[in-house]
């Protein structure tokens, strides 16, 4: 019956009627549901990218695997684009400018953060990250676990300090795992990129002292990128918000330098 | 009955079904989750926003009305005719611990440094604001940490980046992380466990007018919580010490300092429990301690011992 509904409803919105109707009285007027056009979602996402509007008819069954990775990924790298890489240039500057522009912006950013719920993401950086600290070895059970453990630990953290946004635990799960990222990046440096550099520089004293150097300002520079980042997507402002997030990333930080 | 109406949407039919209801309230009516005002706004203008995008994905739009947690003040809203707001909330919700973690940064320093100075001021006035649990969590975890990256982060510094050597896989890690689960158990276990305890002590002492009369366990966690802090320099001095073990001055001057904290933590958790009416409360307690208060110190005093043995 309903099929047969939206039939004579579409054959009439075609016409751009009204359609009403009575079921044997004139008192009673029903009006019938209709999927609407989703021409307010287009202007929503008219200036997105479009493999984030693409997203919205998502069907992976007729398309080949690669393309659906293909859109994944850039569907995260979008939004890092917006929460984690404007961050990074000039680190803490930017992000009082966001603070700043975000107070003078959109309220409706509030209602709207717990929609952002993905956790393919946080996902993808935590094992990203438990195998590069790993070395792909018996650590990465446990690295993967307490990873886990510290983002849950976040998100119960700005859900108890901020009790009067409308954001679920998951959503700030999923959101303290995009702040992940530069952890991800630090992890490659120090545990992929500079051992390699460690084998090419052999015992030498001042190579290892300079990249033992080194080590430590990628994680001073990807930690402080990661609680910028954290602090101006959650508007934690006040160090009694900001403080627990930075200690679990430091613990990240640290545990991707020292092992 | 069959109707005049010749339209084709009029379809009594005579027949049991769905039309038969139509003169009757819709049942669903109540259960209709109301659009959010941010769904019917034009989000052009914040397309680059990171909400803003959020919200082009058709999928998640119809289910933000539900995937949404209750409000606070929603939730709070619901209870103040029935228990009194905040009270109401069963202890199984997060909101009814958000209450806990619900502090400014001018109160936090006030209590902070109110340890320091064994400022006993339970009973100025309000006693309400008084207790919360932000301490009690993040200066253990800061304690916590102290004793797993510091030892690691010195060896670290001294072979690497001082004398330039690579120390490879000779590190030890396992004394690290020993070091760390240890805290952990030690550290939480004492503040969040123990005064309940206390709590049950403070309670049957037959002198308990001598002690300052705690409402609930929360604050006795509270009093403790802020009690850790004169571990984190503690942790720190013993750390760094700690990278000369085998001299036995060093041993003694760790047994020292150990006491030291010991002397001040206890002293602090004497501050809080006893009674403090000023002139009035000196008279009456006489400067004797009540026997839950020393108690108190001596499971205080066995967390020391049990922290100087198994994590250093």
């Amino acid at each position: 019956m309903t099929s047969g509904f939206g039939h004579i409803g579409r054959e009439r919105r075609a016409r751009g009627e009204s359609i009403k109707m009575s079921y044997g009285r004139d008192d009673t007027i029903i009006e019938p549901d209709f999927i609407e056009a989703d021409t307010l979602m287009a202007a929503g996402a008219g200036s997105a990218d479009k493999g984030l509007h693409d997203s919205a008819s998502r069907g992976t069954l007729d398309e080949t695997v690669l393309k659906t990775l293909k859109r994944d990924v850039v569907d995260i790298n979008s939004r890092l684009k917006q929460v984690v890489y404007p961050h990074f240039p000039s680190l803490f500057r930017c992000w009082c400018d966001g603070l700043g522009a975000e107070d003078s912006g959109s309220s409706a950013a509030d209602s709207d953060i717990s929609a952002n719920c993905d956790l393919w993401a946080p996902l993808a950086f935590i094992i990203l990250y438990a195998l590069f600290v790993s070395h792909a070895q018996s650590l990465f059970s446990s690295l993967f676990v307490s990873s886990w453990f510290i983002l849950l630990v976040m998100a119960l953290h700005l859900r108890l300090t901020k009790p009067h946004q409308k954001v679920s635990l998951i959503s700030y799960i999923s959101i303290c795992g995009y702040c992940l990222f530069p952890q991800v990046l630090s992890t490659l440096l120090s545990q992929v990129l500079l051992p390699l550099a460690f084998r090419i520089g052999g015992q030498n004293r001042w190579v290892v002292r300079v990249l033992s150097l080194l080590k430590l300002v990628v994680m001073a520079l990807c930690l402080m990128w990661s609680v910028a980042a954290v602090a101006w997507v959650t508007k934690s402002k006040t160090a009694i918000e900001i403080y627990p997030l930075a200690l679990c990333l430091f613990g990240m930080a640290w545990l991707s330098t020292i092992l | 009955m069959p109707s005049n109406n010749s339209s084709f949407l009029d379809i009594d039919d005579d027949l049991e079904g769905v039309d038969d209801f139509a003169g009757e309230t819709n049942p669903f009516d109540d259960a209709t989750v109301p659009d959010r005002p941010s769904m019917n706004k034009s989000k052009a203008g914040e397309g680059n926003g990171f909400y803003g995008t959020a919200d082009s994905k058709g999928e998640s739009a119809p289910l933000q009305g539900q995937m949404d947690p209750p409000a606070y003040d929603q939730v709070i809203g619901e209870n103040t005719n029935e228990n009194g707001g905040r009270d109401g909330l069963r202890p199984g919700l997060i909101n009814y611990y958000s209450r806990y973690f619900q502090l400014n940064l001018t109160q936090f320093k006030k209590r902070l440094s109110a340890v320091m100075t064994f400022r006993n001021d339970h009973n100025a006035g309000d006693n309400d604001n008084d207790c919360d649990l932000y301490g009690a969590v993040w200066i253990t975890a800061t304690v916590v940490m102290i004793n797993f990256t510091m030892s690691g982060g010195l060896s670290f510094i001294i072979n690497e980046v001082i004398k330039g050597t690579r120390a490879g896989g000779d590190v030890d890690r396992a004394s690290q992380f020993k070091k760390l689960l240890h805290s952990i158990w030690l550290f939480y276990g004492y503040t969040f466990g123990v005064p309940f305890i206390t709590m049950q002590v403070l309670q049957r002492d037959e002198h308990s007018e001598r002690n300052r009369s705690f409402k609930s366990v929360p604050e006795l966690i509270s009093v403790y919580g802020y009690s850790n802090l004169i571990w984190i320099p503690v942790c720190v001095i013993l750390n760094i010490l700690d990278m000369s073990k085998r001299l036995r001055t060093v041993q003694a001057i760790q047994w020292a300092i150990v006491a030291l904290g010991w002397a001040q933590s206890s002293y602090f958790l004497k501050s809080q429990m006893s009674k403090n009416n000023g002139e009035d409360g000196e008279t009456q307690a006489g400067g004797k301690l009540s026997l839950s208060v020393i108690v108190a110190i001596a499971l205080h005093a066995l967390f020391c011992l049990l922290f100087r043995f198994i994590i250093f």
